[in-house]
């Protein structure tokens, strides 16, 4: 699958064609898979954040 | 030190982004750990940016070693274990304590997982022994942790310049760089 997608990728774009080449097959090539909205952003850091923060709110009171 | 035998640093917030960019781990662990506001909204709009990149430039890629999951994992068991005052050598002597937060693992290793699904991106693993002998090259000829010289290494190993950290001290000794940061 993963080299099926470089090779797709090799015709039409040269310099990195050259770029795999450089690497020798130890590297796989991935397109985005999921739009990575404003929302989805502001959602993933208030995720973290909320599990993140408890031990600093503590540890200033 | 002349200027030739340091790093170039580079404004990731401002600077026009290179075609193709090697990120350290620590940017992915600066999102999920960043503790002020500053370092939240810079990380935030430095994600933004990658994204805005991969969007309207077909040829923009990041490129990282796939050590990076690796060093995902042991940084959010870490957290967990110093969040809830316990030592990191746990995940060593006594590794079922690590258990009542498997879930909050999982949870912020897929929000980073996420990110990278958003990303175009290269991930060169250890597959050519090229790569592992790079990599000890770039440790022992700048003296620096593994960890570090996997990253760099790998960068060097793909023949690119453009590296992107948040620890300037590591990296702005090396000559030939570019060393991409936040400030």
């Amino acid at each position: 699958m993963q080299t099926t997608h470089n090779k797709k990728h090799i015709t039409k774009n040269k310099s990195l064609n050259r770029f795999f080449k450089r690497l020798n097959g130890a590297a796989v090539f991935s397109e985005p898979k999921e739009k990575l909205t404003d929302k989805k952003i502001d959602r993933i850091f208030r995720c973290v954040h909320l599990s993140s923060k408890i031990t600093v709110k503590k540890s200033t009171k | 030190m002349t200027s030739s035998s340091i790093a170039t640093v580079r404004n990731i917030l401002r600077d026009p982004l290179p075609g193709k960019l090697f990120v350290d781990t620590n940017f992915f662990k600066s999102m999920i750990f960043a503790n002020n506001p500053a370092k939240e909204s810079a990380c935030k709009y430095f994600l933004k940016r990658l994204r805005d990149e991969t969007e309207n430039n077909p040829k923009f890629l990041i490129g990282f070693n796939t050590v990076i999951y690796y060093e995902m994992y042991i940084a959010l068991a870490h957290h967990q274990l110093k969040k809830h005052g316990m030592s990191k050598n746990i995940m060593i002597s006594d590794p079922q304590k690590l258990k009542p937060y498997i879930a909050t693992i999982k949870r912020q290793y897929d929000l980073f997982l996420e990110i990278l699904k958003g990303l175009r991106k290269v991930e060169i693993s250890l597959k050519d022994g090229k790569l592992m002998e790079k990599i000890l090259e770039t440790q022992t000829n700048y003296r620096l942790q593994y960890a570090d010289a996997f990253h760099l290494g790998t960068m060097f190993f793909a023949n690119e310049k453009d590296f992107a950290s948040f620890d300037v001290a590591d990296f702005k000794q090396i000559p030939g760089i570019n060393l991409w940061c936040a400030y």
